[in-house]
């Protein structure tokens, strides 16, 4: 381990530092993305897998209804191991068995026959169900089995849970089985945002959306014709701030997904773009040109009072906070094109941090401080990995138009645009390199994601 | 008198020659759609905004001139000569004497009108980073605004706005299409 800055490493990435050396051997990483199916709209595919998938069971939730109800129908109405499935196995860390290679459909322990399952060489199994209480709201019940061990590793039971809630308990119980079985915590339960553009009959339609980080559920929150950029999670998930044109410049606004709050926040002279919002959710950083070319200024959203924290002739943009709240790392052309500085906010200090090639841009730090990721330009447009422990720099894809680089909250995928065939779609990576997938909508390019954060924390 | 009168015209059959823009040239690719934007219910919208390329008697883009002449040697179709557009090179925002030759033009035409304003709309290729090609855009918008005041436009008449790589005017991801994108359009109104 070289040449650590200790200017941002506190106690808990030092912990964090030192658990992930433990598990560089699983190479694990969460995300579940996208599923391909007829109900979303946006479609998924898998370009690469891993080799050394660990086969899982997922046993269909048994269906029960409360003896004192008429059955509204006689199955789920949705159906929890399949979501769970595909959110393990998009992960590309596991393989469950299809439904068909299951020999029994176990719900309950005493009715688990443990030889059985391990007669298929896998160690773990999960089997459920799901009880209809009448008027569209369900108990659930999940057990995690460990067939080696002949023990129930997770069970939990959630009570009185409404019927559009209930995907979100599939993702809720695949993060559980993720934790338990990688020891990191699971993404599937998390949103992600991002802009679409379709084009008809000459004009251009942009939306602005929300979806489960699966894909399904995509949820427009702003419909314009005139361009959307750069949005940006507040950390309790629930507001988006955004670049909007439709006043004919760029303007941020805040907006929550509730539908009822929207504001322009910052419409100053010239531009106003790349909003960030601070850890502690307070302030917005944001690139204004307003004193005559485009610098770094924080924003405090309670009083709209704002600082300036650089002040060049140069372009100082795309600020991404560190995770502690006290610096800001920022894409600046200052030394002839662009590269990222880190800015320290108690002392005003500027550091240069990407010396790697001439082109380094739209930086984003992982949640636990440990890898920045850029846009690196050289031969193209790639999604750039530097490690800040190490200052070991790695080039992650190797498609020719990739930007936009988001982490999962986990910080073990990074989701991304990329341009194929002239369009834009949306890509994963694993911190690793290995894994990608994609997403795409029809009829239109996919833009500017960005990756929400941990719900219910 | 003939010899300027030759001179004259050889000097406008070498702009056109040097000139990229065809006659006739469509104004679908710079027109902007009108703007609205439809937020969720209860949510008041912003006002419109409708970009505005060629009203009473200013240039119209597809560069049919309405007749005014700064003096004797101009003639009516000067203006096809010059599309309002100023183009960069990759990741530059200067001016050369060609593009610097435009501004003047402009420039010169504004000043003939006193009323005239002007919105200059910075624009970039689509490589490199959305945000950064915001700022870039904006430079470039700003290069031109500057040589104008250098002209005599005065700065309030001269607005400034960037969309960075959000409206190209030509589709696709080839060096034809990036040098296109790459550009100030010059909006007199």
């Amino acid at each position: 381990m070289t040449s650590v800055n200790f200017k941002f490493v506190t106690f808990f990435q030092r912990i964090a530092q030192i658990r992930r050396l433990l598990l560089l051997s699983f190479t694990a990483f969460s995300m579940s993305l996208f599923a391909a199916s007829a109900m979303a709209e946006l479609t998924i595919e898998i370009s690469e897998g891993y080799d050394n998938a660990i086969p899982i069971a997922i046993v269909p939730f048994g269906y029960e209804v409360q003896s004192s109800m008429a059955p509204a129908s006689s199955q789920s109405p949705v159906d929890l191991a399949q979501i769970i499935a595909a959110d393990l196995r998009r992960s590309g860390r596991f393989s469950p068995l299809s439904k068909s290679q299951l020999p029994a459909l176990p719900t309950e322990v005493d009715t688990l026959d443990y030889s059985q399952w391990r007669a298929l060489d896998l160690d773990n199994l999960l089997m459920g169900k799901i009880i209809d209480e009448g008027n569209g709201f369900y108990q659930i019940e999940m057990r995690f089995m460990d067939v080696l061990r002949k023990n129930q590793v997770i069970g939990k039971r959630w009570n009185h849970i409404p019927r559009s809630n209930l995907r979100q308990i599939a993702h809720q119980m695949s993060d559980l089985i993720y934790k338990e079985l990688t020891g990191v915590r699971g993404a599937f339960n998390t949103q992600i945002s991002y802009v679409t553009l379709r084009k008809s009959e000459g004009k251009r339609h942009y939306t602005l959306e929300v979806a489960d980080s699966d894909g399904f559920n995509p949820q427009p929150i702003l419909k314009s014709n005139q361009p959307i950029m750069s949005p940006s999670w507040s950390p309790d998930g629930k507001k988006l701030a955004y670049v909007s044109f439709e006043n004919g410049r760029s303007q941020i606004f805040v907006q929550s997904l509730d539908g009822k709050y929207r504001e322009n926040i910052a419409k100053f002279k010239g531009i106003n773009g790349a909003p960030a919002w601070s850890p502690d959710g307070t302030k917005l950083a944001m690139t204004l040109s307003k004193g005559g070319s485009a610098d770094i200024y924080i924003m405090e959203l309670k009083t709209g009072k704002l600082q300036q924290l650089t002040r060049k002739y140069s372009i100082e943009t795309e600020a991404a906070w560190a995770a502690n709240g006290q610096s800001l790392f920022f894409n600046s052309d200052r030394r002839g094109k662009p590269q990222v500085f880190q800015v320290f906010l108690d002392t005003g200090e500027i550091n240069r941090v990407t010396y790697d090639g001439n082109y380094n841009a739209n930086p984003e730090i992982s949640p636990d401080g440990r890898y920045l990721s850029v846009v690196h330009g050289k031969d193209g447009f790639h999604i750039g990995l530097l490690d800040l422990y190490t200052n070991e720099f790695r080039v992650l894809t190797d498609t020719f138009l990739d930007e936009s680089p988001t982490f999962s909250p986990n910080g073990e995928m990074i989701l991304y645009a990329m341009n194929r065939n002239g369009k834009g779609q949306l890509a994963v990576v694993a911190i690793d390199g290995k894994t990608s997938q994609t997403l795409k909508v029809k009829d239109g390019e996919v833009r500017e994601p960005a990756w929400g954060p941990y719900l219910n924390h | 008198m003939n010899h300027l009168k030759s001179l004259f015209t050889l000097a406008i059959l070498a702009s056109l020659t040097a000139c990229s823009s065809a006659p006739g040239r469509s104004t679908g690719d710079l027109s902007d759609p009108e703007v609205g934007s439809d937020t969720a219910p209860g949510i008041k919208g912003d006002a419109m905004s409708v970009e505005v390329l060629s009203a009473n008697g200013g240039l119209s883009t597809d560069g049919s001139s309405m007749g005014q002449s700064l003096d004797g040697m101009k003639m009516v179709d000067i203006a096809e000569l010059h599309e309002p557009i100023i183009y960069f090179g990759y990741n530059q925002y200067e001016l050369d004497d060609k593009t610097t030759e435009i501004v003047k033009f402009y420039a010169q035409e504004m000043m003939a009108i006193p009323n005239q304003k002007v919105v200059l709309k910075g624009h970039t290729d689509e490589r490199g980073t959305p945000e950064y090609n915001l700022a870039l855009g904006e430079k470039r918008a700003k290069v031109v605004a500057q040589a104008m005041m250098l002209f005599g436009v005065s700065e309030s008449r001269i607005d400034i706005v960037s969309f960075g790589e959000e409206q190209p005017a030509v589709a696709g991801s080839n060096e034809n299409a990036w040098q296109k994108n790459r550009r100030v359009e010059l909006i007199i109104n």
